[in-house]
């Protein structure tokens, strides 16, 4: 164990041409080190590759190419951090706070044709989710389509959609960005479940990966929330990159955020889920470990030190859980308590589909509840002249394909 | 007016025949031409004679058989030989029988190249009819396109800064172009030099490990200027022995190059006259109307002010001064466009341009070429020659000296430049740092399984980078079997390639509320500090304010008289050293830290045209800082009495020893002259003795002079051999030096240090009445 790293820093040290710096500052005697120097420099390096573990020096703590290296990174991230005006990032994650918490008790290892990976499955059933699921089954996904106000996505039945969020390494995306935990809700008889497919360590990846495929293979549509521009890429990448054939791009895709943005912009703090969970549905959660934190759990994870990996599980879990409380709250059609803003993105949802008498209803339902110098109320006007019929209409735009 | 003429002219020209110390004839050529090979698809074939290309010259047929054979190339043959059609005859046959099925990657060192090539392709493609699509996709490209360009794009065109941290770290975007990629061209390559050059070639290995990921074993075709080692540099840059095509078949009219030294003004000082003042006298004589002369000067100052006195000559002579042009980086691009354009079509008969039109960009072929200033190196000094000279008619090359001791020292041997081949280039692509920083980009790009290979870097040294990286860094974790990445950072974006710093410093016109330019940090600390004349097209803006941190400069249009020019002072301070090796009784040598600061000081006014110094002031800018690892070398203070260092000519003679370790150094580290900075102070203040420092002249060090350090022993006997071999009688710049630089006995003091530091030659006690 000790030999072969010493033999290898001794073979780097002479490649690097730092051997003898080495022995002339390990050697505390000065002729010593000028011998060294008088020695030809030819003959050193002919000598390397013919014997390479020779008579080592003694062994020192770390070879010096680490040190070099180390000087080298530590220099670099005193510039970063001191640079004048650094590019938008997220702000490094402090360690995590709180005890640490295992890998959950019941998360049970799988094997596929791909090889090994772990996941743990959970239902919710409780009071709150049952009626989620009782708002589901009673409205479809009629309304939800018609919010999206995305012609390429079919109808389809909420049975065969998955609630999809995935937790990864980075927020930039490229090839380093491993997703290492993908939950998977789908819903069943009184209850939601979630798949998590877990990545013990990076090896488990392949495996996972075909799980999460044979998962989606019985869905329809993706639900998820800002998954559309984030969470299917990086999944997609990951499959790409492994060779799997990816289907994720193709998947019809109902992206919750880009409702939640339309129906609450300015009027809460943010869109982000977790303000929705408590402004919205009135929820919320108790030492919940924070998003940013946890690329930082898996990583301790998989090095073997403490982590709360078990409170990422649980995070993604409820971020899950959260998916479906909220689509059963933008399912139903809007009604008298609904906002203004709801009912104009359910006016220009059914004009897109060409329900145009019911827009027009809708949209005066709108224009009756917005503020007059809003600029949603302007957003009203224009969807209102694109309801007229079309001779009354100044410019003949082409409507895109309902 | 005909070359012929112009010659003619200058040499009758009482006040100018005399000052043409020497002259070359470049005999003309005649086209040695070649059909098509019959091998390459009658389509293309087809298409480059639609585009009035009937036969190759000899070169383009023999780079085109070996593309077809399956060899990778470099082709070395001179400006405007016809260089892309060497790669782009090969590309488009692979895209046309592969039916779009085989992709191409090429790689240029600018911008404004890549915007040149993608106009003659797309050309080509058109008259070929075959329905390819060709387009940059750099920095510039509107993230709309991107898509559509990495799935549909055929030959795409990009640059090493976008490949290192847009294209590479994305490649699971870019997996049907990877995987179908044939062909990577790479153009310029004699630009990939140095710690930059190192730095390429660690990409290439990235992009070519990715390429094998997906399957993919792309070609490689480069083109460069005439460099003295073109196949070693290409082994060095790819890892892989290339065929080397230098055999130029393209036609060439005569070529007189001469260099012509400004008279002296006072014998006795060897003051000479200004060589900008003498480019404005020559143009009177060699540009005009009739044909097209270009301009090469050695700063961005400079072009705007010779611009100016060129454009004012031609108002007072009633011509247009719009057909008269300055070219120079920082320009924005629709500018660069239209004068490039304007050279081509023939509406702008002169231009002035910075090193910037050096590059392949196509300007077509110029009459008149004149280099007001050595260009700094034999080969671009051949580039820029090379822009003169039209087939089948003559074209002229000036180089006027300037007062330095190099360009004397080309005055008078002249045969330096005329015999010259080139310079030989070198890269480390295994240097530590550089290595190190690619093999962290690499390893987020894909697992390292093991045994780790990245390219042709050693095995061992790869291997022990990522255990550093796995098991003291913790970037990576080890598995047993491979290396992944573990880390929430985007490595690659930590990486600059050429140590340029990216943030640009945009010049604002405060009046028309538009965008004049841009320019580099460092740059404009002298450039456009508060009451700096900005010029522009040869027009004058002041600098009313400078916001640094913002990076924004505010010009307004004035009309003065005077151009100014900034002081810089550059101070090294010891920081620690980390290592000193005692060399008693004569010196010590030092590995350390330290810190260099560059301050811009003072600024002066100077007249146009008769230079007066008509007003000065103060800049009060923050200086351009960083700490950067050297190597000291200090004499003992008996060894410096002994040496006769402080008597008379002698005390230059230290300066010289500076110059030469500066030349031998990049020997044996393998980088450019300037990745390397160097002082030699008589009594530094920090080891009050003298002392010579190199230092890496990169933020944070690359491992060049910790390395010349390791090396010292070596590096100090060639120096020895070189100032014993060399023929010169008191120096010249293969050796220490001009002598006008570093006095007449720099050679002999070179020599007696040398000895004393390699072969321990003690110079005899200084005798008593030598002192006296």
């Amino acid at each position: 164990m000790a030999t072969e790293p010493d033999a290898f820093r001794d073979r780097l040290k002479r490649k690097l041409g730092l051997a003898r710096g080495s022995a002339a500052s390990a050697a505390s005697a000065s002729d010593a080190a000028s011998a060294e120097e008088a020695a030809p420099a030819p003959s050193d390096a002919a000598a390397a590759p013919l014997a390479p573990p020779a008579p080592a020096p003694p062994p020192k703590p770390r070879a010096e190419a680490a040190l070099l290296l180390e000087r080298m990174f530590e220099r670099r991230a005193k510039r970063a951090a001191s640079a004048p005006a650094p590019r938008e990032r997220a702000p490094v994650a402090p360690l995590p706070r709180g005890p640490a918490r295992p890998l959950p008790s019941d998360l049970a290892s799988r094997t596929n044709a791909r090889g090994e990976h772990a996941e743990l499955e959970r239902r919710f059933e409780e009071p709150r989710m049952q009626e989620a699921l009782q708002r589901l089954r009673t409205h479809g996904s009629e309304v939800l389509r018609l919010h999206a106000q995305r012609a390429e996505l079919p109808p389809f039945e909420l049975a065969r959609a998955a609630f999809l969020d995935t937790e990864t390494t980075a927020l930039h995306g490229g090839a380093g960005c491993t997703v290492f935990l993908i939950g998977v809700g789908l819903l069943e008889e009184g209850a939601l479940r979630v798949h998590q497919v877990f990545l013990r360590s990076p090896s488990d990846e392949a495996a996972a990966l075909a799980r999460v495929l044979e998962l989606l293979r019985e869905v329809d549509v993706l639900v998820s929330f800002h998954g559309k521009s984030f969470d299917r890429h990086r999944l997609h990448a990951r499959l790409a990159m492994l060779g799997f054939e990816s289907p994720l791009l193709r998947f019809p895709h109902l992206d919750l955020g880009h409702i939640a943005r339309r129906f609450y912009r300015g009027e809460l703090r943010d869109q982000r889920l977790q303000t929705l969970e408590r402004e919205v549905l009135g929820l919320h959660r108790e030492d919940d470990l924070p998003g940013s934190q946890c690329p930082a759990a898996w990583f301790a994870h998989v090095g073997g030190r403490p982590s709360r990996i078990g409170d990422v599980f649980e995070h993604n879990a409820l971020d899950v859980a959260s998916l479906a409380l909220l689509a059963a709250r933008f399912a139903a059609p809007p009604t008298e308590a609904s906002s203004g803003r709801e009912w104009l993105s359910y006016a220009r949802g059914l004009r897109l589909a060409e329900r145009r008498d019911e827009a027009r209803a809708a949209l005066e339902r709108a224009i009756a509840k917005l503020n007059a110098d809003s600029a949603d109320y302007l957003r009203a006007q224009e969807e209102a002249r694109r309801l007229r019929p079309a001779r009354a209409r100044g410019s003949p735009r082409a409507e895109p394909p309902a | 007016m005909g070359v012929e003429a112009i010659l003619d002219r200058l040499r009758r020209d009482g006040g100018v025949a005399g000052n043409l110390v020497a002259e070359h004839v470049v005999p003309p050529a005649d086209a040695q031409l070649s059909p098509f090979p019959s091998s390459l698809d009658p389509r293309v074939v087809a298409a480059f004679r639609a585009r009035g290309i009937e036969q190759l010259y000899a070169h383009q047929a023999e780079a085109i058989e070996a593309a077809l054979g399956g060899r990778d190339f470099v082709v070395t043959t001179p400006t405007a030989s016809g260089k892309t059609l060497c790669y782009n005859a090969p590309v488009l046959h692979e895209a046309v029988v592969s039916k779009r099925a085989s992709k191409a990657l090429y790689l240029f060192p600018t911008k404004a190249l890549s915007q040149d090539q993608v106009a003659e392709l797309a050309r080509l493609i058109e008259s070929g009819g075959f329905g390819l699509h060709a387009a940059t996709y750099d920095g510039d490209t509107p993230p709309s396109i991107r898509r559509t360009l990495r799935e549909h794009g055929d030959i795409l065109v990009t640059n090493p800064y976008m490949l290192h941290v847009g294209i590479l770290p994305n490649h699971p975007k870019w997996i049907d172009f990877f995987r179908n990629l044939r062909t990577i061209v790479l153009d310029e390559v004699h630009t990939l030099a140095g710690v930059f050059g190192s730095h390429v070639a660690n990409v290439l290995r990235r992009l070519l490990r990715i390429c094998a990921h997906y399957g993919a074993r792309p070609r490689i075709f480069a083109s460069s200027a005439s460099i003295a080692n073109a196949g070693e540099h290409l082994r060095r840059l790819i890892g892989r022995e290339v065929q080397v095509i230098d055999r130029d078949g393209s036609p060439r009219g005569a070529k007189h190059f001469w260099i012509y030294n400004p008279p002296l003004l006072e014998p006795v000082s060897g003051l000479r006259a200004n060589a900008l003042d003498e480019a404005r006298r020559l143009a009177t004589l060699v540009a005009g109307e009739g044909h097209q002369s270009i301009f090469f000067t050695r700063s961005r100052a400079m072009t705007e002010v010779l611009t100016k006195y060129l454009k004012d000559h031609a108002t007072e002579q009633g011509r247009d001064p719009e057909k008269i042009r300055g070219y120079r980086g920082g320009y924005l691009p629709d500018l660069r466009r239209e004068i490039e354009k304007g050279l081509r079509d023939g509406g702008i008969s002169t231009v002035v341009s910075t090193n910037a039109l050096e590059l392949g960009i196509d300007i077509g072929r110029l009459d008149v070429c004149v280099m007001v200033g050595y260009p700094g190196s034999v080969a671009s000094t051949w580039q820029q020659a090379g822009r003169a000279g039209r087939r089948g008619s003559s074209s002229l090359a000036v180089l006027i000296a300037r007062g330095l001791p190099m360009d004397q020292y080309l005055a008078l041997h002249p045969s330096y430049v005329f015999g010259g081949r080139g310079e030989h280039l070198a890269i480390d692509p295994d240097n530590l740092v550089v290595l190190a920083s690619h093999v962290r980009c690499a390893a987020f790009e894909l697992a390292f399984a093991k045994p780790a290979v990245f390219g042709n870097a050693p095995p061992e040294q790869v291997a022990g980078i990522l255990d550093y990286l796995a098991h003291e860094a913790r970037v990576l974790h080890d598995d047993g079997q491979r290396y992944h990445w573990m880390a929430e950072t985007y490595p690659a974006e930590e990486v600059s390639l050429d140590a340029a710093d990216i943030d640009n410093v945009v010049v604002v016109d405060a009046e028309r509320k538009t965008v004049l330019g841009e320019l580099d940090r460092p740059s404009s600390i002298t450039q456009v500090h508060k009451g700096a004349i900005y010029g522009h097209q040869g027009r004058q803006f002041l600098v009313e304010e400078f916001d640094h941190a913002g990076r924004r400069a505010y010009v307004r249009e004035v009309l003065t008289d005077y151009y100014t020019e900034a002081e810089t002072e550059t101070e090294v301070r010891v920081l620690h050293l980390d290592e000193t090796r005692e060399h008693l009784p004569s010196h010590r040598s030092h590995r350390g830290e330290v810190h260099v600061v560059t301050t811009a000081t003072v600024f002066k006014k100077i007249r146009f045209y008769t230079r007066e110094n008509v007003g000065a002031g103060d800049i009060d800018l923050p200086p351009e800082e960083m700490e950067t690892d050297a190597w000291m070398i200090v004499l003992e203070p008996e060894a410096a009495l002994r040496l006769r260092l402080s008597e008379g000519h002698r005390s230059k003679g230290w300066r010289g020893l500076g110059k030469l370790l500066h030349q031998v150094v990049p020997l044996f580290v393998r980088c450019d002259l300037g990745d390397l900075g160097w002082s030699a102070e008589l009594r530094s203040s920090h080891f009050e003795a003298p002392a010579i420092t190199l230092w890496d002249d990169h933020p944070d060090g690359v491992h060049l002079a910790a390395k010349a350090y390791e090396l010292e022993g070596e590096v100090l006997r060639a120096a020895l051999s070189i100032v014993r071999g060399c023929a010169c009688e008191g120096g010249c710049p293969g050796c220490v030096g001009p002598r006008a630089d570093v006095g007449p006995d720099a050679k002999s003091v070179c020599e007696d240090v040398l000895a004393c530091l390699v072969e321990g030659v003690w110079p005899p006690s200084p005798m008593p009445f030598a002192i006296a």
